[in-house]
């Protein structure tokens, strides 16, 4: 019986989970308080919320687990740096801030900030960590598992076997060669923000077409793929040992061209616009086939294993995880919501409370692990805001009605979600139907790019009647993809993505309550049980998470009405 | 507005003295020369030592704060 907190901090999206007796109490991201997006700053807000969810103290931790291993990770950036001199020289100065600034002392700083005794802060493998969350989360006793991120303390893609509570390595991939580091290099060629830009680069691949004008040849030239699931960079190509700004180098520029200009709007009529759509289609095609390769080789190692689980920032792929549930032989396939290095959080502290003698969690069913909204916070700040304030007996008939009139709502009930997704918690809710309803949204909201879609929620038990196959391990947490019905194209023109998917979220009472009683009210009235479901949250900001972030949204992005809990909220007269 | 924000603030925790910080810093110096004592680490022994150096004057003058995008990989 322990109490255990998981910390992820100090590159990105930092986080702090609590496992009380083996049991996913509550897992937060930094960013969600601190109200700044990826936040990689030590989680002392996170840890304190999740710590107060729980009625516990610090000092009534067993122990605080973090997701790396300071040690490790400094003695590969030192022989790192030496394979790379000279090139690597004047990274020197910030290679030895960030070590020695922060990362070295990061054990000490977690017991003296959180005030638990140092003896009781460890360090954990961070490709373990990720491992452990996605296998120890999942509804599996046994199964594969896949982690593949930029890079842990030294290895960037690695294969695990788990059973029960255990947890056995089987071979890595190590840096410099990294499929993360390869799709961040092209996410900064076309001109994206990296770890932020690789879900644009997801979608853009599909206004492309994969191998076109010989880019399947130059892609051979930047990675090689070998029979026995093993790849390798070629690294001349690359800077990511030696460049902390860009991760690639003049040849790949020679090879694919010159870089996109950050923020050009698209035009898909201009070729060039278009080689760039093709890129992101071939570097896709070649990830979900090096995807393919390792789980061949993991199904030969694992002959009687039917499960996979994901984990790594790769693992945030929807498509490509859509592609291995498909063609990679494993018969269900599981990514839980925050598989990044947030989810690293949650799998050190699961790890510690097994080795704390602990059961492993019960599968995850929701996302929502975050914390509830005050609503009378609420309803005080929004009334001297001037806004109109009306407590409302049936929320989700009231949603379901604001919908089906083709209003754009800002949805906030229940606890916040764990992960990138806006699960119904955090959401903005809109009719799925026409097009224009996302033109809409991102005029008044989202200013996203033309061509990146928008994702639907569907009933779980419909989920048939709309897209091609059933509701799967993954689409409770928007982690995979599935294709529309063609016969369905017209309903859902908002969320129909260019190559006829959709990054589906199947909703039932378990996963997403409130949101279940929204789409069951739409069914009621007639309607279908559908609704366009994005984040809660303005270009470059945080999901909302409290009262104060809610009717802040509100104020900066002209919804038609929002719903905290029972609170309808709308502009005056 | 900011600030996220149902749950009150992190109480403040009383920072340990001078004595038991320096301590808990020696403790992890030691554990990291542990680390690269082992044989096959022992060709990073003279970088170890420049990076220590290097630390001492980063925390004497404020070090650097600035993070890229890359910097994981590299650091």
């Amino acid at each position: 019986m322990a109490a255990v907190l998981g910390v992820s901090a100090n590159y990105h999206d930092a986080a702090a989970a609590l496992v009380v007796d083996g049991d996913v109490r509550v897992a937060i991201q930094q960013e969600r308080l601190s109200r700044i997006k990826n936040d990689p700053a030590l989680p002392l807000e996170a840890a304190h919320a999740c710590l107060v969810h729980a009625g516990l103290r610090a000092e009534q931790l067993d122990a605080v687990a973090f997701y790396e291993r300071p040690f490790h990770k400094l003695e590969r950036v030192m022989v790192s740096m030496l394979r790379n001199l000279p090139r690597s020289w004047r990274q020197f100065p910030r290679a030895m801030a960030s070590q020695l600034g922060g990362n070295l002392w990061v054990l000490d700083h977690l017991a003296e900030r959180l005030g638990v005794e140092r003896k009781k802060v460890r360090c954990l493998e961070h490709h373990r960590t990720h491992a452990a969350a996605a296998a120890f989360t999942s509804p599996y006793e046994e199964c594969a598992v896949l982690v593949l991120d930029g890079v842990g303390e030294q290895s960037s893609t690695t294969t695990w076997h788990a059973n029960g509570t255990e947890l056995r390595g089987l071979e890595s991939i190590d840096f410099p060669h990294s499929l993360g580091l390869l799709y961040a290099a092209i996410t900064a060629w076309l001109g994206f923000a990296v770890n932020e830009g690789e879900y644009k680069v997801m979608g853009l691949a599909a206004w492309g077409t994969a191998g076109t004008d010989g880019l399947r040849e130059s892609f051979e030239r930047l990675v090689t793929l070998r029979s026995d699931g093993a790849y390798h960079l070629h690294l001349p190509y690359f800077a990511h040992m030696s460049d902390a700004n860009l991760g690639f180098g003049p040849r790949l520029e020679a090879l694919l061209g010159p870089r996109r200009a950050t923020g050009k709007k698209w035009e898909f009529d201009d070729p060039a616009d278009q080689h760039y759509a093709d890129v992101a289609a071939t570097l896709q095609r070649v990830l979900e086939d090096a995807l393919l390769g390792l789980c061949q080789r993991l199904r030969q190692q694992l002959p009687g294993v039917g499960a996979l689980c994901l984990g790594g920032g790769v693992a945030l792929n929807s498509v490509a995880n859509a592609r291995l549930l498909r063609e990679s032989g494993f018969d269900r396939v599981f990514v839980q919501p925050a598989a990044g290095d947030a989810g690293g959080a949650l799998g050190a502290a699961i790890l510690a409370s097994i080795e704390l003698r602990d059961c492993r969690p019960e599968p995850m069913q929701s996302a929502a692990l975050g914390y509830e909204v005050d609503t009378a916070r609420a309803h005080g700040l929004a009334t001297e805001l001037g806004l109109r304030v009306e407590r409302v007996s049936d929320p989700a008939t009231l949603a379901a009605t604001l919908i089906a009139q083709d209003k754009i709502i800002a949805v906030v009930r229940g606890r916040f979600e764990w992960g990138p997704r806006a699960l119904g918690q955090r959401s903005v809710l809109a009719s799925p139907r026409a097009r224009a309803t996302r033109d809409r949204i991102n005029h008044l909201i989202k200013q996203r790019e033309s061509f990146r879609p928008f994702a639907p929620a569907v009933l779980e038990r419909n989920t048939s009647d709309f897209f091609e196959g059933e509701a799967n391990d993954m689409t409770p947490f928007m982690t995979t993809v599935l294709p529309i019905r063609s016969e369905c194209a017209g309903q859902l023109g908002a969320v129909r993505h260019e190559d006829g998917t959709a990054r589906v979220q199947t909703v039932c009472p378990q996963s997403a309550p409130a949101l279940n009683e929204v789409l069951t009210a739409l069914k009621a009235s007639g309607h279908d049980p559908v609704a366009l479901n994005t984040s809660l949250n303005g270009p470059g900001e945080p999901i909302v998470a409290g009262a104060e972030d809610a009717l802040a949204f509100f104020m900066r992005h002209k919804v038609d009405s929002m719903l905290i809990e029972d609170l309808r909220i709308d502009r005056p007269e | 507005m900011s600030g996220g924000n149902d749950v009150t603030p992190p109480r403040t925790v009383a920072r340990p003295g001078f004595l038991r910080r320096l301590s808990a810093r020696l403790k992890t110096v030691g554990s990291l020369v542990a680390h690269f004592l082992h044989p096959a680490r022992f060709v990073l022994a003279p970088l170890l030592l420049v990076l220590l150096c290097a630390g001492v004057l980063l925390w004497l003058t404020g070090g650097l704060a600035y993070i890229a995008p890359f910097a994981y990989s590299l650091f």
